[in-house]
């Protein structure tokens, strides 16, 4: 499993905050992504805040042992991480920040090879980007994801299959494009290095400014073969 | 459109001479549809009718298409102003729009990839030439017919404007369109075209873009004008070398291809070795 990853952050006035990581172990792929939405300076800290003790926990992961047996790892990162959330949480409301009541919005995925543990809150998008029947199709994905849970942190396991695309973005990134023209703008299947994708993303994040958008971010994870299997499969 | 609007509209078509037949489609100011002339001496032909509120754009669009005389624009054919509405009238051209062919058939080769590149950068090339340039601003794959022939035809002038009109408002699809396009003041040159036809031909192959377009895309799509191909010709010139191979593409048969002239090299270092001892 071949995994290629690339972001957007809007420049000068932004108070969202992205987090994106990505090692190689063994030649299994970890990534992990955290994007927090931002609206007003207070929530801007909060976010990065959060951001911040996630970097340094997942610094502190045995990435060895992450990758020896990643079904077992993510179930128990999961209990970890939602730990680590809620009590971020709980420091923020009582820090000086005084973050409004409201709390945090991350929205994320910690992949593990072809395993992957998705978190969030909502309030951010995230887009499923893949093919059916040869054709390129895209769904959104948050609102069956986090619809019900209110407040309430939700977590999803699953594996990844090839030659799909996963992109997190804050609330104005892609407006008004309707989900077809966001899978034909970002067009995954041509899609063979990081600044192809970057590329996409920024094409993306243009047409949004033109309409206004503000606190811009997203990040964009593609899942492929790698060149060398593709030849091999390809001579087989 | 309501009944109406649209019986309104067949009065006036017909009034001028011609019978609506069916829609074509329809865009946020305009819609297009297919008529036919009423009278024989004025041909059997079908055109496109171009009905838009837009009275200032459209005027522009028809000034643009009567210069685009070239094989890759529809034919002007005729237009009439009836109060604030514009009615243009082109030559129909009957097939498949390069997006829906995207859809049906989800990728190209490299090779038909570079050559519908070619035709497009030749007539793009040829309105970058023209004594007072003209930018075509929204090349992209809806925009582009492909005829029953094979051949292909770019339409929608409706985003054009002329090189020198650096006032003309921000104009191009998301996706498509190159930055400084979509940007306020941004510098509008024949780079911008440059880098939609880049995208477009990225769009067109998707996986099965080779190595060789694959650097052209990138040096159609890069962020910087002053780092993209400058021009048509040179575009042109880039993409001919890429029309020319056969259909054997695929690494297996590449393979196959480079093992027969290895064989055969063998053979020839024996024989010339061996045989004549």
């Amino acid at each position: 499993m071949h995994i290629l990853t690339s972001h957007y952050y809007q420049q000068g006035s932004n108070f969202s905050t992205l987090l994106l990581q990505q090692y190689q172990c063994s030649r299994i792929p970890i990534c992990l992504i955290c994007l927090c939405g931002g609206e007003n300076e207070a929530q801007g800290k909060a976010g990065a805040y959060l951001t911040g003790r996630l970097l340094q926990w997942f610094r502190e992961q045995s990435v060895r042992h992450l990758v020896k047996s990643p079904e077992e790892r993510l179930s128990a990162l999961q209990d970890r991480l939602r730990e680590l959330i809620l009590c971020t949480d709980e420091e923020l409301k009582s820090s000086i920040l005084k973050s409004e009541e409201k709390n945090t919005e991350p929205v994320g995925i910690l992949s593990v090879g072809e395993d992957f543990l998705l978190f969030g809150r909502g309030g951010q998008k995230i887009y499923l980007i893949n093919r059916i029947f040869g054709r390129s199709h895209v769904r959104r994905l948050d609102g069956e994801l986090f619809c019900g849970g209110g407040d309430a942190l939700i977590f999803r396991r699953g594996i990844l299959q090839q030659s799909v695309g996963l992109l997190f973005a804050t609330r104005s990134f892609g407006e008004p494009m309707t989900e077809r023209e966001l899978g034909e703008c970002l067009h995954v299947e041509s899609v063979r290095t990081e600044e192809q994708a970057a590329r996409h993303l920024r094409e993306l994040a243009e047409g949004s400014r033109l309409q206004r958008g503000h606190n811009m971010s997203a990040a964009l994870l593609l899942t492929g073969q790698k060149a060398a299997d593709r030849r091999k499969k390809a001579y087989d | 459109m309501t009944d109406s609007e649209q019986k309104a509209m067949q009065e006036i078509l017909r009034e001028k001479g011609y019978r609506m037949e069916r829609s074509l489609g329809s865009g946020a100011f305009s819609q297009v549809v297919l008529v036919r002339p009423l009278s024989k001496e004025a041909g059997e032909r079908p055109l496109a009718c171009k009905i838009s509120d837009r009275t200032e754009l459209a005027l522009r669009e028809a000034k643009l298409l009567q210069c685009a005389d070239h094989p890759l624009f529809p034919k002007f054919r005729g237009m009439w102003r009836q109060g604030e509405t514009v009615y243009l009238l082109t030559e129909y051209v009957c097939g498949d729009s390069l997006e829906e062919f995207l859809r049906r058939r989800g990728g190209f080769s490299q090779t038909q990839t570079a050559r519908v590149g070619l035709a497009l950068a030749e007539g793009l090339k040829f309105l970058h030439q023209m004594p007072d340039p003209i930018l075509y601003r929204d090349l992209k794959p809806a925009n582009i017919m492909i005829r029953q022939d094979g051949r292909v035809k770019l339409l929608d002038m409706g985003c054009a404007c002329k090189r020198s009109d650096q006032t003309a408002t921000l104009a191009g699809t998301v996706g498509y369109a190159a930055p400084e396009q979509l940007t306020a003041g941004g510098r509008l040159t024949f780079s911008c075209d440059v880098y939609s036809l880049g995208r477009t031909m990225e769009a067109m192959a998707g996986k099965n873009c080779g190595r060789e377009l694959r650097r052209v895309i990138l040096a159609c799509t890069r962020e910087r004008p002053q780092d993209r191909i400058p021009d048509m010709q040179a575009l042109t010139a880039a993409l001919i070398p890429l029309c020319g191979g056969g259909e054997a593409e695929n690494g297996r048969t590449r393979r196959a291809a480079f093992l027969r002239s290895r064989t055969a090299c063998i053979k020839n270092i024996w024989e010339s070795n061996y045989k004549n001892k």
